[in-house]
């Protein structure tokens, strides 16, 4: 049983940080399905910085910049040059996927993977098990909640996706608030992206996020825009993930074992199904469940 | 001008190549309420955006106690006690009024809210100005006039001694705007000034002290409500006499029906068009207007599923798409001209594509561009549409003018028995057109045309109809008739209806 929670723990963590990120951007009215290629591009920098320093904190903060950074991009297309956001994201991860290679080959020359990484260059967990960024990870998402819920930051971001001309009125630009959201949500992102690559793995491998962006997505949707929703889809979609990998080799008729691309694919599924089953209940209840004004559109 | 006075000096606002103000002149008097009426387009937003600062005038001034200020923009607007109540509210729906009527004005330490201390300013202030609302609740919850009041608290909530308020009323039942406008009698007499924008000259008697007329981006006076009259303030507006209809002036020929509306389950949303008979729907939008022009265009069957059906000239709806109701002696005026009734980007010509087969033009033939312009030019003519180029697009046109080519292309398509569903026919349109639409309808109606009228505008209903029904939450009230003695509607009565005051429909004989 510990060791399924410790699993949990750990293949949730980066969809937590990536989910907190994706609502904190879609609440502000920005739709974010550049979550992936930000967590690609954290990972990829953390560990090339880690690689180069082998100093990991160094790292983790070179990967939480570099993220920004991309989400800054993906603000300036959506929100100062009013690109459609779904267009601006795949632009997005389209960059940062194609860049990651050819980085990875002039620097390590290898296209697919940077060198391992040595624990000297890797985050370290405390007593020897747990990551200081896994325990981080409910904080940060309580933090999240307080802003959300009674800091003036937070009511700004409620209103810039519901209705950014009350903010104008008043004064408050609603452009800046988006940027915020959005290079925020970037941030937090580059958390995930280092976390996979300095943390919970040693180095940086090809598409090493393999759709986890896309399921942290998935998780601010089922969790309905808010930060405990957030959290708690994330823990969903990674107790199922965590599930796939504890259970791959369990033989299940006789010694016969599940293909393991079929147990791999699980989580894909399940994600389909968990979005499906809370989209019908969205259908059936008009107003009752919340999406966002400017997403909705 | 003395002291606490605030207004615009010979303002003038160029865009491009319109010019939206040429001189625009009022003085807002300390402690009082004017009135900033004009026709669409005359430059009433203009002027009010550049009083806020959301706009800088061509040339002019905005006076601030007497002086003329530079470089005057929606912060220091904000800081001389200015505050703005935008016709769509901005509120957010799913935020708890307390939230709205604080943003931007937020009780913080650190970014951390203190909800408690906001709580205690905005119960002073609604005991103070009457204005309650119920804070813990989510606006989008709040019927329309506790939205308004919202809005209100917001402004005062930021420090706002002078508001301005751009058409208030317009999406307020008869009830609530009375609530609304005792509500600016309260605030004046605790030294508030209020600018109202509106077109309504019913209000603007009712309230204001003073009233300034724009026509066409320019002052044309500014008088006190005092000394004028709603006839006077029309003149000046429109530069010319207007001689609106006010009643039909004909009998409907109550033996044919044009238009039945049965309920085969509950038996109450029933109800009859006659040859030259023009029947209103009021009530304020969203309760149930949009279903009921649904039922009868086929394309919301929200209503047909609840037991309600149709039957025009007497055949049955039941299995009719859209396409074939068109094709039957019908005439269109949608609600929403823009979105159901043009396409924009096309040409005047080429929208009367949208209406019968009038042009001669089948499915799949070439488009006959030369007869559709030529039978565009003689319908621009009959129904003064300008200016008259069939060939610009129909998003070049005036709202006044894309309802008149609407209003051409339609009755244009039907016959003289033919039936008219006119869904708020003269939203957004200036009085002379008003004037006009009015007219045609009438004309259609004397002739022998059935007309079933939607409208929240109560005052173009009592113009125009021989009996009103009301909707309120999808369900049928009235139906009411002209009193005989003096021949108008009770307007307290429909009001009340409206609002849901009023006991459920009686049982009609």
């Amino acid at each position: 049983m510990t060791e399924f929670l410790f699993t949990v723990a750990s293949v949730s963590t980066p969809l937590v940080y990536a989910a907190l990120g994706g609502m904190l951007s879609e609440r502000a009215g920005v739709v974010n399905i550049a979550l992936e290629g930000l967590m690609l591009a954290g990972a990829f920098t953390a560990a090339t910085v880690a690689w180069a320093t082998k100093d990991p904190w160094l790292a983790f903060v070179a990967g939480v910049l570099a993220s920004s950074v991309f989400g800054a991009l993906h603000a300036l297309l959506t929100i100062t040059f009013r690109a459609h956001a779904i267009i601006s994201g795949l632009a997005v991860n389209a960059v940062v996927a194609g860049l990651t290679p050819v980085l990875c080959k002039t620097l390590f020359d290898s296209s697919t993977s940077s060198p391992m990484l040595e624990n000297a260059q890797r985050i370290t967990a405390l007593g020897g098990r747990v990551s200081p960024l896994v325990i981080c990870a409910p904080i940060v998402a309580l933090l999240l909640y307080v802003m959300h819920r009674w800091s003036r930051f937070g009511q700004y971001i409620r209103f810039a996706g519901e209705v950014p001309d009350a903010l104008d009125a008043q004064g408050i630009s609603s452009q800046k608030v988006r940027w915020l959201a959005v290079c925020l949500s970037g941030a937090l992102c580059g958390v995930a992206g280092a976390y996979l690559s300095i943390d919970h793995g040693a180095g940086f491998t090809r598409n090493m996020t393999a759709g986890r962006g896309y399921v942290a997505l998935a998780a601010v949707i089922v969790g309905r825009w808010t930060p405990q929703g957030a959290l708690a889809g994330a823990l969903i979609f990674g107790s199922i993930e965590a599930c796939q990998i504890l259970f791959q080799d369990i033989p299940l008729w006789g010694d016969r074992t599940l293909p393991v691309q079929w147990m791999q694919s699980l989580p894909f599924i399940a994600t389909l199904l968990v979005l499906a089953v809370v989209n019908r209940r969205a259908a059936k209840s008009p107003g009752g469940l919340f999406v966002p004004k400017a997403l909705s559109s | 001008m003395s002291s606490g006075d605030i207004g615009l000096q010979n303002i003038s606002k160029v865009f491009g190549n319109v010019c939206a103000n040429k001189s625009v002149s009022f003085t807002l008097r300390s402690g009082t309420i004017h009135g900033l009426v004009g026709e669409n387009g005359a430059g009433k937003s203009t002027s009010m955006k550049i009083l806020f600062g959301m706009i800088t005038p061509t040339s002019g001034h905005v006076m601030i106690d007497g002086r003329p200020v530079d470089n005057w923009n929606v912060r220091k607007a904000a800081a001389t006690g200015l505050g703005m109540v935008q016709q769509h509210f901005h509120l957010s729906d799913v935020e708890t009024a307390h939230d709205n009527i604080v943003l931007g004005s937020e009780s913080a330490l650190l970014g951390i809210r203190n909800r408690k201390a906001e709580r205690r300013k905005i119960e002073t202030l609604m005991r103070n100005t009457g204005l309650y609302v119920p804070l813990d609740q989510k606006t989008g919850a709040l019927p329309i006039g506790q939205k308004s009041r919202c809005e209100i608290l917001k402004a005062l909530y930021s420090g706002a001694r002078r508001l301005i308020l751009d058409e208030p009323t317009s999406v307020l039942t008869p009830y609530e705007v009375n609530d609304f406008l005792n509500i600016l009698k309260t605030l004046r007499s605790q030294g508030h000034s209020i600018l109202i924008v509106t077109h309504k000259l019913g209000e603007i008697m009712q309230v204001c002290d003073e009233v300034t007329v724009l026509r066409a981006g320019s002052t044309v006076a500014q008088l006190q409500t005092l000394n004028t009259s709603v006839d006077e303030i029309t003149r000046l507006m429109v530069g010319r006499t207007l001689t609106l209809p006010t009643k039909p002036n004909h009998q409907p020929n109550s033996a044919a029906n044009v238009l039945e509306i049965y309920d085969s389950k509950a038996h109450r949303f029933a109800f009859t068009v006659s040859s030259g008979e023009v029947v209103g729907i009021a009530g304020v939008e969203g309760n149930g207007q949009d279903e009921l022009v649904g039922l009868i265009t086929r394309q919301n069957l929200k209503f047909e599923h609840q037991g309600i059906g149709v039957k025009l000239f007497g055949n049955e709806l039941r299995e009719c798409d859209t396409r074939t109701v068109r094709s039957r002696d019908l005439a269109i005026v949608p609600a929403d001209r823009t979105h159901d009734g043009l396409v924009l980007e096309l040409s005047a010509a080429e929208n009367l594509l949208l209406g019968k087969k009038q042009c001669g033009a089948s499915d799949f033939s070439r488009i006959p561009v030369q007869t559709l312009e030529t039978s565009c030019l003689n319908q621009m003519r009959e129904f003064d549409v300008r200016p008259t180029e069939p060939g610009l697009p129909v998003g070049a046109f005036s709202g006044g003018n894309q309802q008149k080519l609407i209003l051409a292309r339609e009755l244009a398509g039907i016959t003289r028995n033919g039936f008219i569903l006119a869904a708020h026919p003269t939203r957004g349109v200036d009085l002379g057109a008003i004037e006009f639409i009015h007219r045609q309808l009438l004309d259609r109606a004397e002739s022998g045309a059935g007309i079933l009228l939607i409208s929240s505008e109560l005052s173009e209903l009592f113009a125009l109809c021989h009996k009103i029904y009301v909707l309120y939450k999808n369900e049928l009230r009235g139906p009411f008739f002209r009193d005989p003695r003096n021949f108008s509607f009770d307007s307290e009565v429909i009001g009340q209806a409206m609002t849901g005051l009023s006991q459920k429909r009686a049982q009609v004989s």
